[in-house]
């Protein structure tokens, strides 16, 4: 039954994706079809996903999806998160939120009828016909199972009528995915990042083939730009965080193929949120947006391809199968097609005036864009160098955290001091004494705080580079926001807290960025802390026993062993204790064997302070002694907030937009 | 413009070449890795014996082709292999050929329970490797892993997963008609008791 | 911002040769974990990964430099264990490419500032473009589509028709051929699955290996082992036919032979093989030319026999039609 809706769902949802490409490429687009097209898709993709999701609740284990990833003992909210946990579920999802956006293009083609909003319905539904039509093919969620083991399905078929045999239970999502809650939650924001980047792509492709590249579609697409980059900025923080408390090793970020698919497009979008203001505001840089664009949504699909693919080893390369090639080729289409769509159209392009000066707003934006992409292309140069290299010359090479740190680090602070000159420099020309002049202050406090940082923290240059910069950052975007307050607020007459408040709601988009900026900045000093200042020891211990770490003193009490529906948990209590022997807390590092499983997934046990964390893992156990690795990772809260901080100015800027929606430009 | 135009082709051409790059991937299992120990000399086998009973002295093993298996009580496959591992080694005791076991992080006395309960070889040698050592000199990724030594100490053969009486003894076969079998997986393998 | 950099340089400390555990620690982190994917054995819990943190940590104890700790790991795992890629050889590439990107980058931002006088012109001065697309393009595109496609379709078929380079010999699979394997194997195999009847052939196989050798001990406890061991009908008639001709040949018993060999023709009627044999034992042991005779006959009416059999029966034949005594 929930095949039959589901299937059904993707039929909808495919023949509205089919209905926006017909009416969306005619001369005269009817906005009424493209309305009934559009909801088609949205009502198909709601339904698909919800009957996988009714699936899962009911225990339907007639269906493969289900009698495979599913299990009766797996509690909520894991059995739903198992809807997009495995490849099939995930690309119903993924057409899910493509149905979303897609109604979001048509609301505002809706208010603001043009042959770009309905090119850019056509793309929509173009890439929905490729997703739709996956989930009828190679990546069919809806399969029926015709025979089955005791705890699986070895045998399905396509058709919804055939008939079903179902195993009584099914061995559960996989263990380290059933294994935090924000595993629920991180998946669904990175698929929000990488499908919102169709919108702009799809406007993009609708303004070059109608041969209008002005900048109605940077307008009209903004938003969802904006929308795609925050959810992709929470998504990848939250992976790092998800990795940090699951994968126990201690880290967040190991350059992993799956956190590159995930960072590279993150990083060509950031680019062109500020690419793309110096088109609105100065006419220039068009071809060179349009480039970005472009590149941002095939590096969607080039991440999807490498972590679903089975080609590249990956920490988290859990699934293998027939899509592969498929989704290889519709890279290839994407990226010949929009890349030649392109090259058609550039005598069209790029006919406004030069920029005047480098040392400029945009100058400065330009700067940042270099950055930025080089920093892209040495993510997606690493990333693909082995499996390049293995197919030409069959030779086997591992790239890894050493080779991306070496470069990441100059060109993030980099980009931090670019950050930190960009904002203060008007648009066209730059008087250079004078903005040396504000940067007097900054400078003066971030010197100082850095003295301050390598006297109380650590003199380790890295760390204290990191804090410099990282201060100066913020320190640039307060200093500028106290100083023109001060100025408009001595103006007017009124205190300073009047005029703050003025400014932030005067020009909210802009102090949102300089909102994000923070947040890049912090980020930057808590990985500086963490990765340079954190200590690690491994020590065996029989119950009783006491050990000094980090300014704990750390004492193992005993093992214990219980068992839950879904899991057995095999783990040990550690009494924590501060230097003066005042019991602090007690932490429980565990491993837990999920199923008939025999190998346990580890369970970090983390202590959390201002200072930082104090994070436990259980290496193994032997009958009562354990041998425990203990970590400390200084600051590392920074990085969480700093990431936080990232995506809560995209939502200002967002929410800030929608209250002061200019008046449209073109009827 | 021009640049534009050229650089712009030259990335759909770049994506051309890059999807032939990528379509010659699939199948392959990128997780493999080609033994660098083909043909080089075998790691020297100075260890314990399993049974506690004292040192393994590796000068026995000289001039005879040695079949260096790795093992656990915890691998799943190690336990289909090792009936046919005993059988080997009782039928080419005759014809000098040595098979060794070695049990990779695996406690003595479980290693012992399994061999115990699965069957093990008056001829075959079971050894510990309490460090490691012996597994990182034979750059074991996951067992069961098997190496097959030629008379002249040079590794020539290796099996990843597990093997079975055929593989072995044509496997010993060839090596013992001075051949070099080369690397074959045959099944999957585990990394480690908890991974 | 100079003095910024200069003041954060200034404070890089640099003391004295690093500690044991510091060095041990670099070492770690460019070493992959080779049971992981993508971590240092430094940061991996895994056990092996472990192992080899303390053999890093021996080995610097023992004197040796961080380059030799790195080659053993190396010549035993292999050059995909680093995980930064040497700046020379085929990875040179991989560090020389952010240089040329950022080479590139720099000399197109300069070219925006860089005003000339041409692109100084009004842009009514350009050419018109008109806003339809021409065919050039879109056949241009369709070309390359098209063309890309049928390169990986070919490749993709290429590459599975390559046969692997390195390959252990003689995987047991459907046409396994048991005569490229040698006695000791074949009996590893069958002594490893003694109790399974599916590995009756193999053993029969064997056997009749034995059996041809004249090695009747060997072959004689394989035929009886095959005969408990639930044969198929053909099966069981291949050991009764050469434990028959071996009671006879080995014993003298020519009556018990010919029983056996009349059991396994009661299985397999017509068997050329053991038609011949029963003959041989008639006329040798029974001394009985003129039946050895018909039977030889009509052993060689039977078609698709083997041709050194054939032969033999025809000697044997013509020997018996002779009246003349067997050989």
């Amino acid at each position: 039954m929930f095949a039959f809706a589901g299937l059904l769902g993707i039929l909808i949802a495919l023949g509205g994706s089919v209905a926006l490409v017909w009416h969306g490429t005619r001369r005269r687009a009817e906005p009424s079809s493209l309305k009934v097209a559009a909801r088609f898709v949205l009502i198909g993709g709601g339904v698909a996903f919800l009957a996988l999701e009714a699936a899962l609740l009911a225990n339907d284990f007639t269906l493969e999806y289900v009698a495979n990833h599913h299990s009766r003992d797996t509690p909520f909210p894991f059995n739903l998160a198992t809807g997009w946990a495995a490849l099939e579920g995930s690309i119903v999802l993924w057409g899910l939120v493509l149905a979303v956006f897609t109604w979001g293009v048509l609301r505002r083609y809706l208010r603001e009828p043009s042959r770009l909003g309905a090119g850019a319905m056509a793309v929509m539904g173009a890439v929905g016909i490729f997703f739709f039509g996956l989930q009828l093919t190679v990546a069919d969620p809806f399969r029926i199972c015709v025979d089955a083991v005791a705890n699986g399905c070895v045998a399905s078929s396509p058709f919804p009528w055939a008939a079903a045999i179902a195993p009584p239970n099914g061995p559960g999502p996989n263990p380290l995915l059933q294994n935090h809650i924000l595993m629920a939650v991180h998946p669904p924001m990175l698929y929000l990042g990488y499908v919102g980047l169709t919108v702009p792509f799809a406007y993009a492709i609708s303004a070059l083939a109608l041969g209008q590249p002005g900048t109605d579609w940077l307008r009209l697409s903004r938003r969802s730009s904006l929308l795609a980059w925050t959810f992709l900025s929470m998504g990848i923080v939250l992976g790092a965080w998800w990795a940090y408390e699951v994968l126990s090793w201690g880290g967040y970020w190991a350059w992993d193929p799956v956190e590159n698919a995930s960072f590279m497009p993150w990083l060509i979008a950031t680019a062109f949120l500020h690419s793309s203001l110096v088109q609105l505001r100065r006419q220039a840089l068009q071809s060179w947006n349009f480039v970005l664009v472009i590149t941002a949504f095939a590096l969607t699909i080039l991440g999807t391809f490498l972590t679903r693919s089975g080609t590249v080893a990956s920490v988290h390369s859990f699934t293998q199968s027939a899509i592969g090639p498929v989704l290889l080729g519709f890279l290839f289409l994407v990226l010949v097609g929009s890349l030649t769509l392109f090259a058609a159209r550039v005598p069209m392009l790029d006919r406004a005036a030069r920029l005047e000066t480098l040392v400029s707003r945009e100058g400065g934006f330009l700067l940042n864009n270099l950055l930025l992409c080089v920093y892209a292309f040495v993510v997606v140069a690493g990333t693909l160098y082995p499996i390049v290299l293995e197919a030409v010359t069959g030779a086997r090479v591992s790239v890894g955290e050493p080779f991306f740190n070496r470069l990441a680090v100059p060109l993030s602070f980099g980009l931090l001091l670019a950050m930190g000159v960009g904002p203060l420099l008007p648009w066209r020309q730059a008087d250079p004494v004078a903005v040396a002049d504000r940067l007097r202050l900054p400078v003066g406090i971030a010197l100082f705080t850095g003295l301050i940082a390598a006297v109380t923290i650590s003199r380790l240059g890295y760390v204290v580079l990191a804090v410099v910069i990282g201060t100066y950052v913020i320190a640039v975007a307060v200093t500028n926001l106290v100083e023109r307050s001060a100025k408009s607020s001595a103006i007017r007459g009124e205190p300073l807290f009047a005029g703050v408040r003025r400014q932030l709601t005067s020009e909210p988009s802009f102090w949102a960025g300089q909102l994000s900026h923070c947040g890049v900045a912090l980020t930057v000093i808590g990985l500086a802390l963490a990765a340079n200042l954190g200590l690690q020891t491994d020590v065996t211990m029989a119950p009783g026993d006491t050990v000094d770490f980090g300014g704990y003193e750390l004492t193992y009490r005993s093992p214990f062993l219980f068992t839950e529906p879904n899991r057995r948990v095999q783990g040990a209590t550690i009494a924590v204790a501060d230097r003066a022997g005042n019991p602090v807390t007690e932490l429980a590092p565990r491993a837990n064997y999920f199923g008939a499983d025999t190998s346990g997934i580890t369970t970090p046990a983390v202590h959390s302070t201002w200072k930082g964390d104090l994070y436990l893992t259980l290496l193994n156990i032997d009958g009562e002694g354990i041998l425990l690795r203990l970590n400390t990772s200084p600051g590392i809260w920074l990085l969480w907030m700093g990431g936080l901080t990232v995506g809560a100015g995209g939502i200002w800027s967002l929410s800030a937009r929608r209250r002061t929606r200019e008046p449209s430009l073109v009827a | 413009m021009r640049w534009a135009r050229i650089g712009a082709l030259a990335l759909a051409a770049g994506a051309v070449v890059l999807a032939v790059i990528f379509s010659t991937r699939f199948g392959n299992d990128p997780n493999l890795v080609p033994s660098p120990l083909l043909g080089q000399p075998a790691p020297t086998l100075a260890l314990p014996l399993l049974d506690g009973s004292g040192q393994f002295d590796p000068s026995v093993l000289e001039g005879r082709v040695v079949v260096v298996n790795f093992f656990a009580s915890w691998c799943v496959p190690c336990r289909e292999e090792q009936v046919d591992l005993t059988a080997t080694a009782n039928a080419f005791a005759s014809r000098e050929v040595i098979v060794v076991e070695i049990a990779y992080q695996d406690a003595a006395e479980n290693a012992l329970a399994f061999l115990n309960e699965t069957g093990a070889s008056p001829d075959a040698i079971y050894l510990a490797d309490p460090d490691g050592r012996a597994a990182i000199a034979f750059g074991v990724f996951g067992i069961p892993e098997t190496f097959f030594v030629a008379t002249d100490g040079t590794v020539v053969g290796k099996a990843l997963g597990a093997t079975d009486a055929l593989v072995l003894g044509s496997t010993i076969d060839a090596v013992l008609a001075g051949e070099r079998p080369g690397q074959q997986v045959l099944g999957e393998t585990f990394d480690g008791p908890g991974s | 911002m100079l003095a910024l950099l200069a003041v954060g340089v200034a404070m890089v400390v640099v003391t004295a040769p690093p500690p044991a555990e510091d060095r041990a620690q670099a070492i770690g982190s460019q070493v992959r974990c080779p049971v992981c994917q993508g971590e240092a054995i430094v940061d991996s819990p895994s056990e092996t990964a472990r192992n080899m943190m303390d053999l890093v940590r021996a080995r610097i104890d023992e004197g040796l430099t961080d380059q030799q700790i790195i080659d053993e790991l190396l010549t035993s795992y292999g050059g995909s264990l680093l995980l930064n890629p040497p700046a020379r050889g085929a990875t040179l590439w991989l560090w020389l490419a952010p240089l040329v990107a950022l080479g590139v980058g720099t000399a197109m931002v300069a070219r925006r500032f860089h005003a000339a006088p041409a692109d100084l012109l009004p842009a009514a001065a350009a050419p018109p473009v008109s806003p339809t697309l021409s065919r050039r393009w879109i056949w241009g595109a369709a070309v390359l589509v098209l063309g890309g496609a049928v390169a990986v379709a070919t490749v993709g078929q290429f590459q599975q028709a390559r046969p692997e380079d390195q390959s252990l010999s003689g995987v047991a699979g459907e046409d396994f051929d048991p005569d490229s394997v040698s006695n000791e194997t074949l009996e590893a195999v069958v002594a490893a699955n003694a109790d399974n009847p599916a590995i009756n052939g193999m053993r029969l196989a064997l056997a009749n290996r034995y059996f041809e050798e004249g090695n009747y001990q060997q072959a004689f406890g394989h035929y009886e082992i095959v005969l408990d061991n639930q044969p198929a009908p053909n099966e069981a008639a291949n050991a009764f036919t050469r434990l028959g001709w071996m009671v006879f040949d080995g014993n003298g018993e020519a009556d018990l032979g010919i029983e056996l060999i009349d059991r396994g023709l009661e299985l397999v009627p017509n068997d050329a093989f053991a038609i011949y044999l029963k003959g041989r034992i008639i006329w040798c042991g029974q001394g009985d030319a003129d039946t050895a005779a018909d039977l030889f006959s009509s052993v060689l009416s039977s078609t698709g026999l083997d041709a050194e059999i054939q032969d033999r029966v025809e000697t044997d034949l013509a020997a018996a039609a002779a009246g003349e005594d067997c050989q």
